[in-house]
């Protein structure tokens, strides 16, 4: 929708070289052509309403002013232009900033330019242009109504107000002020500029920069939180980021209460919410069930590479450790030969189920966690809480056997690949269950039964001497 | 009349700051009010208290494909408290990588097959095994040995910046252990190719009255602390941390080694 126009010449025209060119470089043709090309979105002869329009004669017409004014070569002096004047000094102040702007230039530029080559006299163009101020100033309106003027390279600043003049042709007068975000409130608006002033002139140091910094934001939270809305809304980065650094160092370090406190915020969050303990993703139901596949893919992972590698003596020395273990919880050796037995049977068939199901390394676990004695054993009870509820069922099952009946419903479970949903949280519930019942039993039972095994030391060892 | 700044700022704008402060304070900021709370859970925080090599490091994690999947589909703020509770196995299975969740700082474990341990390799001394409550493959069970000298080296420009980190040794005992109540070990840590570094000598397995240094971890295994360096910029080269005891006059049996732990100073 833009062209840049391309004026021969580096050096910047004075006002009245610049109208001079114009009026005699520029044919009525070529700058139909041009505007003609340049109007892709929207058809040459009709622009938005507040820019100057093509009348089917080529002359100028201006709906926006109430009436119309063609150029006629008769208009030669200030003093004749009637309701027209205005649109001249209109025309003319936006022809002069795009062409000191040099950059991409909004339909109304063709149409200006038109009109003050229809216009004889290249005084008043003079005088025209040089009315105006050689700054240019830019119409803003806060949310409250309130308008005010202000210079152009100061308020172009904002990307978000560059947006509007580039973009939309705003800001140009009183009647086409920009319409500020209703973050920005006169107060706010103010120190926004203060800040912009500043740092829109390219000649400054670093150190300077950031001393001017460090002095601006010297005020209270309430406005500092206005002023990073009121940034963050015309999309100021740079000053977003130092006010928000500025508020991430009042947070740092400080308790709920006071954050509260400094911001005045409502106490509203529910009991219940307090008492949480801090979300995180683990709680997320999804993001366990993937831990737990993911443990027991890991898991079966190891048991499939255990089973390449399988070493018999390995598991014949722990067999007998556990049978110890087992021995010295039913109280001694002599009356439990048959229990054990029993027991060891049951073991055994369990241990080639186990083996069909890949499970074989749990039963080695078992073995290896009980000899650790206490610590594997509260780390299990932890592990159900946490990890698979496959983990710690199996563990425990050979030492509290009457605790699970339907441990065999597990070991099928520990089969499948796709945990069914309903059994998953069966298994959660009862593994907390467990776990909490460990937590509270077996501290006692395992300073026991560590006490007992101290006292049998040498057997104990004599017989890892047999299987080794 | 107070108007709250929740009426003032926009959620994206608490998020914003809150991603200035530290995963403490954040974590923290949930018991604010409601909109802390979910301007808290936004991705713009947490990811950027992500290391930046994170997703470099984790595509060239080892292990099976389970692991990638699983953090492939998180978004970044699952994907930090995921890594702080589960390490994943990088480096051709020989070392853990996660985070420290209060400061999200990487935290690295060498696995006993990545450290360099005298006699290792010889059967009738150490003894190479599959524990399942080990996060590794393999670790490393000492028979019996007189010269005990276990090492591990860790290049500080994989280590999280401006840090102090502490090294750890993970370990356990068999119920065979001996030697560990009647000689003290000599445990050391030195940064770089200058540096000496400190030596401290305890009894890793103490009888009745002497100090126990030794805590148990959250995982089941032990651990102690071989020493501390600070890391400023990566650049110091390797730190090494070691455990020793060579008098030789004694000998040691029953250690289980599943590796070194090194994380930040004061992380859990």
């Amino acid at each position: 929708m833009y062209m840049i126009l391309s004026l021969p010449g580096t050096d910047i025209l004075t006002p009245w070289a610049f109208s001079k060119h114009l009026e005699y470089t520029w044919t009525r043709a070529a700058i139909l052509t041009q505007f003609v090309q340049a109007g892709s979105e929207s058809s040459p002869c009709e622009l938005d309403q507040r820019t100057p329009l093509l009348s089917s004669h080529g002359s100028l017409c201006t709906q926006s002013f109430g009436g119309t004014y063609s150029g006629h070569s008769n208009a030669t002096s200030p003093k004749n232009m009637g309701h027209g004047d205005h649109v001249v000094d209109q025309v003319a102040r936006s022809l002069y900033v795009g062409y000191r702007n040099n950059a991409t230039m909004d339909p109304a530029w063709f149409a200006a330019v038109e009109t003050i080559c229809m216009l004889n006299g290249c005084a008043m163009i003079h005088e025209a242009l040089d009315t105006q101020i050689m700054k240019s100033y830019i119409w803003l309106q806060t949310v409250d109504g309130s308008i005010q003027q202000v210079e152009q390279e100061i308020a172009m600043f904002c990307p978000m107000i560059c947006h509007e003049v580039i973009q939309k042709g705003m800001g140009s007068s009183k009647n086409y002020a920009i319409s500020l975000p209703q973050q920005v409130n006169p107060a706010v608006l103010s120190l926004i500029l203060d800040y912009c002033r500043f740092h829109q002139v390219p000649g400054r140091s670093n150190k300077e920069r950031k001393s001017f910094d460090e002095k601006f934001i010297r005020m209270d939270t309430k406005r500092l939180c206005e002023l990073t809305s009121a940034a963050d809304s015309l999309q100021l980065k740079p000053l977003v980021d130092l006010t928000s650094r500025a508020l991430a160092r009042i947070i740092e370090g400080k308790a709920p209460e006071e954050i509260r406190e400094i911001f005045h915020l409502p106490d509203d969050l529910t009991e219940e919410e307090k008492l949480e303990p801090l979300k995180n993703a683990t709680d997320d139901p999804r993001i366990r069930l993937l831990n737990r596949l993911y443990a027991k893919k890991r898991k079966e992972l190891k048991e499939r590479e255990k089973l390449k590698n399988v070493e018999v003596d390995e598991e014949l020395v722990d067999d007998r450790s556990v049978d110890d273990l087992l021995s010295f919880i039913n109280g001694d050796d002599g009356d439990s030969k048959g229990i054990k037995t029993s027991k060891s049977k049951r073991k055994n068939r369990r241990r080639k189920d186990l083996l069909k199901s890949t499970s074989a390394h749990e039963a080695t676990k078992n073995h290896n966690k009980e000899s650790n004695g206490l610590n594997s054993v509260c780390r299990s009870a932890e592990v159900g809480q946490i990890l698979p509820g496959v983990d710690a069922t199996t563990n425990l099952q050979d030492v509290e056997d009457d605790i699970f009946p339907n441990k065999n419903e597990f070991d099928d479970g520990d089969i499948d690949d796709e945990i069914d949903p309903t059994l998953k949280e069966k298994i959660d519930r009862e593994v907390e269950d467990f776990a909490r019942r460990l937590n509270s039993d077996w501290p006692e039972r395992m300073q026991e039964i560590l006490s007992l095994g101290q006292e049998k030391k040498p057997v104990h060892l004599s017989l890892n001497g047999k299987g080794s | 009349m107070r108007t709250d700044i929740t009426n003032i700022l926009p959620e994206e704008c608490i998020s914003y700051i809150l991603s200035l402060t530290s995963p403490t304070d954040v974590c923290r900021s949930k018991l604010v009010s409601p909109v802390f709370r979910s301007a808290a859970d936004s991705d713009t925080i947490w990811g950027k208290f992500l290391p930046s090599d994170c997703y470099d490091i984790i595509s060239n994690a080892s292990s099976s494909s389970s692991s990638k999947l699983l953090t492939s589909s998180m978004s970044k703020t699952q994907l930090y408290f995921h890594l702080c509770k589960n390490p994943i196995i990088i480096d051709n299975g020989t070392m853990s990588f996660g985070l420290d969740k209060a400061t999200g700082k990487k935290c690295y474990m060498l696995g006993a097959r990545r450290l360099s341990i005298a006699w290792a390799n010889t059967p009738r001394y150490w003894r190479w095994k599959r524990v399942p409550e080990s996060r590794f493959s393999e670790v490393a069970e000492l028979k019996e040995v007189w010269w005990l000298d276990v090492k591990g080296t860790i290049e500080t420009k994989i280590l999280s910046p401006n840090t102090t980190y502490v090294a750890y040794l993970v370990y356990k005992f068999s119920s065979s252990r001996y030697g560990f109540e009647k000689k003290p070990v000599d445990l050391h840590v030195e940064l770089g190719e200058s540096d000496a570094g400190r030596t401290f000598r305890i009894f890793l397995d103490p009888s009745a009255n002497i100090p126990q240094f030794s805590r148990e971890r959250e995982d089941g295994w032990m651990e102690v602390k071989l020493g501390e360096f600070f890391n400023e910029h990566g650049d110091d080269g390797k730190a090494t941390c070691s455990l020793r005891e060579v008098d030789n006059y004694t000998v040691k049996k029953g250690l289980i080694i599943e590796g070194i732990d090194i994380r930040p100073k004061d992380s859990r």
